[in-house]
């Protein structure tokens, strides 16, 4: 099951932590992990657009953490990334487990 | 610019879903120490990855929601002891 933590403060976003596989079905045929991963690495390419820096992403092997400041169009993005990863997790809840803290 | 290449599979299990039996990837072989002591590190970068709090964040160290533990600025890490039997990690720059 995918994790996704995010930790807000007074309403604004902070980091957002992704992490561990998926496990829907194997490598390369995991429909699941695909959306996810598609989701959170075009937001990671929005986020560099709006100048977020390489120093506030951290990747490593089925672990992605974003760090942002309250700039108003990272907060959108990341809203926006949020959303969609919401509404995998309303289809798939065995797969995909969203905590905002 | 920087630009991020899609890995469609990023978050999929690398071993056949059908080995591990209940499904659920261990993670364990990924824990621990990614920055050793006297390592240079960069703001943002892991340094330790655990379950529970093994080591305890430090000076310039946070916590992340997976009790992960990564550096707030760059600069060399340090594991320091804590009271009797903890340990720390710390980050200090580089003077």
């Amino acid at each position: 099951m995918t994790k996704v933590f995010v930790k807000k403060n007074k309403g604004i976003i902070q980091y957002i932590e992704v992490y561990d596989h998926a496990n829907f079905d194997e490598i390369g045929q995991d429909i699941v992990c695909s959306a996810i991963s598609s989701i959170v690495f075009g937001s990671l390419n929005a986020f560099v657009k709006y100048n977020l820096k390489e120093e506030n992403i951290v990747i490593e092997e089925a672990f992605i953490r974003i760090e942002i400041n309250n700039l108003n169009n990272l907060q959108i993005i990341a809203d926006t990334m949020l959303v969609q990863l919401e509404t995998i997790q309303e289809a798939y809840p065995d797969y995909i487990k969203i905590e905002i803290n | 610019m920087l630009r991020f290449e899609l890995n469609i599979q990023f978050f999929a299990s690398k071993k056949g879903v059908g080995s591990t039996k209940n499904g659920r990837d261990s993670h364990s072989k990924r824990l621990g120490a990614k920055k050793s002591d006297g390592q240079y590190t960069r703001a943002g970068s892991i340094i330790f990855r655990q379950r529970g709090t093994k080591i305890y964040p430090g000076t310039n160290v946070m916590k992340g929601g997976d009790d992960t533990l990564f550096a707030t600025i760059d600069g060399t890490v340090k594991y320091e002891r804590m009271g009797r039997d903890k340990k720390k990690v710390s980050v200090y720059p580089v003077q």
